[in-house]
């Protein structure tokens, strides 16, 4: 799991977050003060203010298989701040595989030490720890019966222990658990509605359903992966639903079960709950926990998986229409009309001209009948379309009309503007909490949309440039949404209970329907000198090429050459899309460039047709219906 | 109440007429959608003919005693430049494909060849047509398993019979096609 949030379910009620969660996100920037900058431009929270927030509740938890050498980066970034951080090294676990090697505790009056089979000291905690900093698994037998048993029952194996892990909680916190709706009787709680699936990356799925199981799967892997194994694991998992006995899935039963056990660790005090509470209600608003791994490095020259950024674009751009077609918002427009053209004719001032709006109404109802007719037409022709064309592989296809099933991948490095998270598209809606006459709501104060940047589809044969400018877009958006702010640098989510930010996007790796026109497109002028002009300006710059030399040894090998060579083609095809049409070929899928024929996106051509079908059905008998009776209304009104 | 009746009825007729004009193009678009997979294809397979004496040429150097599957090759395309019909162009096609596996499993006892450049670029090119041609052929065959579908379905069923639409035949392989490549070694000098 990359990140999760436990959202509140309604704004104002939550003052006891105040929790960072470090989360696989690639690195700090170089020089921490600029993310501290950032962050507080952001956020308007002074820098000593983050600081001490960075300070006060947070730990570490790590997946040790995929961020070792980042995670170690931030542990020395975070000391370098003046954190006194306790890090487990990697050379500690065996293989980069768990289990590692902790296998004994040495408890003394002030410290608790993991130690691996052979008594060698891994890892120790003492009351100074302010951060904690997981590399390595601390889930050995021992250490988690011990855990467990203390945690969940209260029932402690070793007093000594105990006093020392109360001390060792009380300081340091290794998780927070929210009460959500402020009360304990209300146990953990979070609406899978609200949840965040923030950075499920490539497992991101249309479903809400799926993503929640998701996460809930990856949160007890996670969990059982680190120190924080299932009892503290839960500062992780989602929550539960109160009503966890009713709970239908086993999903919400097993989270049931540990919002107990969380509720009886609080009870019996081995959890800093109140603690944290009296110095959480100190500050108006504290660090959510959250955690990221598409981080920073969005603004340099290409990121760390080589991708270039997307040509620049009208970001500020509502793409209202995205998913709705202009004719259905036509038809719309004369139907929300035409009930104003009979109002209009009952208005006394006007009542001179009642038989002109009445007329009016009656034709503008005709007019949208027919209009209604004609799209029912053109949907079912589409419909038919896309089954009587058969799906090609990427690898063969020929030009003109084609169908294309696969998934999405990235040919720019295109990132959400809330949470940096790699996809195709996005749209991000920001609200802010406003106080109105009536009461309070949520209002709208910008949104951000990527704009339809190209991105490749990619079958089991190959992948193929898709330009969705132009395209009809039928596909439910992967969407999240979390209270306040976002700081990818520093991978913290800052929690604000009066500002929300709604993102939906188009995951890396979503399955997509594609049926459009397979065009050679001439683009770059001159592509193929600018791109040896560029090729040999790399060749001539060492510290560029250096970086390509991703196993270090000092001269680039093919693959490398290969890696190095695709970024300055995307470099330049990125240009050649600023400075307009020029000469070289490459073959894109793009809106057709005569007739009706269609550009659909789709997530699969079962459910395209699906929805096809129903809104013809939907229009074709909503136009004769109304046609037939506005055109008796016409008839018998000027009779 | 008269001229709704009237009303509706002339909707409905009118969305009939509508609904066969489009059962009707979308047939049209089936019958021509095969004809251009068929071309696709068509293009594959002349592309593939022309690698073809290159590749015997690349392979005569080396297997002097492997004429017979080397004239296999040659027969196949000289069937294929023959052919008149699709199933003969079809029967051509299966032949060369058989004659290729046999010379590419061949290949395989002659390193010196397997490790000239210029036959592993013949090859992988002529490999990279195979992989073409078997995905326009699963591309035509679903042209056809549609259009097949279509005009026996209602109601399209009545316009493709106006139209005298006949069903299209698949793309099928030749059972002998289908068994294993048999490898007979000569003994080298």
């Amino acid at each position: 799991m990359n990140k999760t949030t436990l959202q509140s379910r309604s704004p104002g009620t939550d003052q006891r977050k105040g929790f960072l969660l470090y989360n696989r996100r690639p690195a700090l920037s170089e020089n921490i003060l600029e993310s501290l900058n950032e962050a507080e431009s952001i956020t308007g929270i002074n820098i000593s203010e983050l600081r001490m927030r960075l300070k006060g509740q947070g730990i570490g938890a790590f997946n040790i298989n995929r961020c070792l050498n980042e995670l170690e980066d931030c542990a020395a970034d975070l000391e370098s701040i003046g954190f006194n951080t306790a890090t487990v090294a990697k050379e500690f676990v065996k293989n980069g595989k768990l289990p590692p090697a902790a296998r004994h505790i040495n408890l003394t009056g002030s410290s608790i030490a993991f130690m691996d089979a052979h008594k060698n000291t891994l890892f120790k905690i003492n009351k100074d720890t302010e951060l904690l900093i997981i590399v390595t698994d601390l889930s050995g037998k021992a250490v988690r019966q011990m855990m467990t048993a203390m945690a969940y029952t209260g029932n402690a194996i070793n007093k000594k222990f105990e006093e020392i892990l109360k001390k060792f909680s009380i300081a340091k916190p290794a998780a927070v658990f929210y009460s959500l709706n402020g009360t304990s009787e209300d146990g953990v709680y979070v609406d899978s509605e609200l949840f965040s699936y923030m950075g499920l990356n490539d497992k991101l799925t249309h479903s809400k359903g799926t993503n929640f199981r998701v996460m809930v799967n990856e949160a007890i892997a996670l969990a059982r992966s680190s120190i924080t194994d299932e009892n503290f694991g839960i500062s992780l998992l989602p929550g539960a639903n109160p009503e966890w006995s009713n709970g239908k899935s086993s999903v919400e039963q097993e989270l049931g079960r540990y919002a107990r056990y969380i509720l009886a660790a609080i009870e019996k005090k081995l959890l800093p709950f109140e603690a944290e509470l009296n110095e959480s209600s100190n500050e108006n608003s504290s660090p959510s926990g959250s955690g990221d791994i598409s981080g920073a490095n969005s603004t340099g020259t290409h990121s760390s998986n080589g991708l270039q950024p997307p040509p620049d674009s009208d970001y500020s751009k509502i793409t209202a229409f995205f998913q709705t077609s202009l004719p259905e918002v036509i038809v719309g427009l004369i139907v929300l009309a035409s009930p104003f053209s009979f109002f209009m004719s009952g208005v006394k001032s006007i009542s001179d001209h009642q038989v002109f709006w009445k007329a009016a109404a009656g034709s503008a109802i005709v007019l949208a009948g027919f209009l209604m007719f004609c799209y029912s037409l053109l949907l079912l022709y589409y419909r038919r379309m896309v089954e009587n064309t058969p799906t090609s592989k990427i690898r063969s296809f020929s030009m003109g009309m084609v169908e294309l099933s696969g998934k999405a991948r990235l040919y720019f490095d295109l990132r959400t503007s809330a949470t940096k998270t790699h996809c195709v598209y996005y749209r991000c809606r920001y609200y802010k909490y406003k106080k109105t006459n009536d009461g309070a709501r949520w209002a709208l104060t910008r949104s951000v949309s990527s704009g339809k940047i190209p991105f490749y589809i990619e079958d089991d044969t190959g992948r193929v440039l898709v330009k969705p400018e132009g395209a009809i877009f039928n596909i439910p958006m992967a969407s999240q949404s979390f209270q306040g702010s976002y700081i990818p640098t520093l991978s913290l989510q800052l929690h604000d209970p009066n500002s929300k930010v709604v993102e939906e996007m188009l995951p890396v790796g979503a399955r997509l329907y594609v049926l459009g026109s397979a065009h050679i497109e001439k683009h770059g002028r001159k592509f193929r000198d600018i791109l040896t002009d560029k090729l040999r300006t790399l060749k001539q710059s060492p510290e560029t090429m250096a970086e390509y030399d991703i196993n270090g040894d000092g001269r680039i090998d093919v693959d490398e050459w290969e890696s190095a060579r695709n970024d300055v083609e995307r470099m330049v095809y990125a240009e050649s899309l600023a400075n307009g049409p020029g000469e070289s070929e490459s073959v894109v899928i793009e809106k057709p460039r005569f007739g009706l024929l269609p550009f659909i996106i789709a997530d699969s051509e079962k459910n395209l047709i699906r929805r096809l079908m129903l809104r013809t059905w939907v229009f074709l008998a909503g136009g004769l219906i109304t046609m037939g009776c506005s055109v008796n209304f016409l008839v018998n009104f000027f009779k | 109440m008269a001229l709704i009746v009237l009303l509706t009825l002339l909707g409905i007729i009118v969305a009939l007429i509508t609904f066969g004009i489009i059962i009707y193009n979308g047939l049209v678009s089936l019958k021509h959608n095969i004809s251009k997979a068929w071309s696709n294809i068509d293009v594959l397979l002349k592309q593939r003919y022309d690698e073809l004496p290159k590749l015997v040429s690349v392979c005569e150097g080396y297997m002097q005693h492997e004429q017979t599957v080397l004239e296999n090759v040659t027969k196949a395309r000289s069937m294929l430049n023959s052919a008149g019909s699709e199933k003969e162009v079809v029967n051509a096609n299966n032949a060369i494909t058989s004659a290729l596996r046999s010379l590419f499993a061949v290949v395989e006892n002659y390193p010196d060849l397997k490790a000239d450049r210029a036959f592993r670029q013949l090859q992988a090119r002529v490999s990279q047509l195979e992989d073409q041609i078997a995905d326009r052929r699963e591309l035509f065959n679903d042209s056809v398993n549609l259009f097949n579908i279509r005009i026996e379905q209602f109601p399209d069923v009545f316009i493709a019979g106006m139209m005298r639409l006949d069903e299209k035949e698949l793309w099928q392989i030749d059972p002998e096609h289908r068994e294993d490549v048999e490898m007979k070694f000569s003994a080298r000098a």
